[in-house]
């Protein structure tokens, strides 16, 4: 008896011949959305230039779920440099703090399209229409020079 | 695609060489879909996670270190947005219809349906029987063009030297279950033939 021999199949289908039946029936079927490469394109043009980017640092979506209050709305916090960016969103309206607290405009970036808001004397601002989909902040305080652009997140 | 090539590539979309973001979303767009699809969001859901992902990269592409490992990069992203949503009630709203994407394409014909649906049918439903995690990982190894075993790793968590082993009790499982795969596919049609 030798051991290079390979013990018989008791399959008369190999691994590599069910996947590859498994990929064109469910894989196939499924291809990636002509529209979704096309947004994937144009998502080339919000490349970041001349600002900072204050990244995600708290979401209760993901960090307080079990603490979660069921007042108010989602809490999520953007940490730059320069800005910290603070948001509760709403059912219909998003409410937003600039930290430390200051006067600017912030423009609400969707891929296709934006809005831009003032944010008062003590860094407030408010959104009326809450847009699902992608969304970030690019904030211009009416002091600096340079804006800062909150990471892209999902609402 | 090998690293050189990856390496290059992502060179030239840092430099904003014409039509490299183009290719770079040619090589990666299936394996960010077929993750979102893997852990079970629809195609609406898929379409965000597909977007954000990209946006991401957008912002973050002079920050990439080492760019052979973009590919696990965009996989990373892809799952923890993913994830997130399966989290996120406020995903019951509606969305508004502009973000909508329709769902699975229609076929090529009707009659070609018809023709390939019994099996077809059979395949889809023993693999929807299949534990999820069997499924997220088969659905990304079907990612067109086919992910490296570091990328499956970064997406589904799992060691590099698992995913082997897995795929295999997966298969196996989706076989003995099944029954599609018990005898020869021609003698199947034999069969079929004198009934």
């Amino acid at each position: 008896m030798s051991d290079d021999q390979a013990p018989p199949d008791r399959h008369p289908f190999r691994d590599d011949e069910v996947f590859a039946e498994l990929k064109r029936v469910i894989g196939d079927s499924d291809p990636v959305p002509p529209e979704v490469v096309a947004a994937a394109i144009a998502s080339r043009t919000w490349r970041r230039v001349d600002a900072e980017l204050a990244e995600l640092v708290y979401d209760s979506l993901v960090d307080a779920e079990l603490v979660r209050s069921s007042r108010g709305g989602r809490r999520i916090t953007f940490e730059g440099p320069e800005l910290t960016v603070e948001l509760e969103v709403g059912p219909v309206s998003i409410e937003g703090q600039l930290v430390p607290p200051q006067p600017g405009r912030v423009e609400v970036r969707h891929p296709d399209g934006s809005l831009t808001v003032a944010a008062d004397a003590l860094g407030h601002f408010r959104v009326d229409e809450v847009l699902h989909g992608p969304v970030s902040l690019r904030c211009q305080p009416d002091q600096g020079e340079v804006p800062t652009v909150t990471s892209w997140i999902i609402i | 695609m090998l690293d050189d090539g990856i390496r290059e590539l992502v060179r030239a979309v840092v430099e904003d060489r014409p039509g490299a973001w183009e290719s770079l979303v040619k090589q990666f767009a299936g394996l960010i879909w077929s993750t979102a699809r893997g852990l079970g969001l629809d195609a609406t859901d898929a379409a965000d996670v597909s977007q954000i992902t990209w946006l991401r990269l957008a912002e973050h592409i002079d920050d990439i270190r080492d760019p052979s490992r973009i590919g696990g990069w965009l996989a990373t992203t892809a799952r923890n947005e993913s994830l997130t949503l399966l989290r996120s009630a406020q995903r019951q709203i509606p969305v508004d219809p502009a973000w909508d994407v329709p769902d699975a394409p229609s076929g090529s014909g009707v009659e070609a349906g018809l023709l390939a649906s019994e099996r077809d049918d059979q395949v889809r439903r023993a693999f929807d029987g299949l534990p999820l995690r069997c499924q997220a990982l088969l659905r990304v190894l079907m990612a067109d063009p086919a992910p490296s075993y570091a990328e499956v790793s970064a997406i589904l968590d799992i060691p590099v030297g698992s995913i082997g082993p897995k795929r295999s009790r997966c298969l196996h499982r989706l076989r003995s279950k099944s029954g599609i795969w018990d005898q020869p596919e021609s003698s199947m049609a034999n069969r079929r033939g004198e009934t």
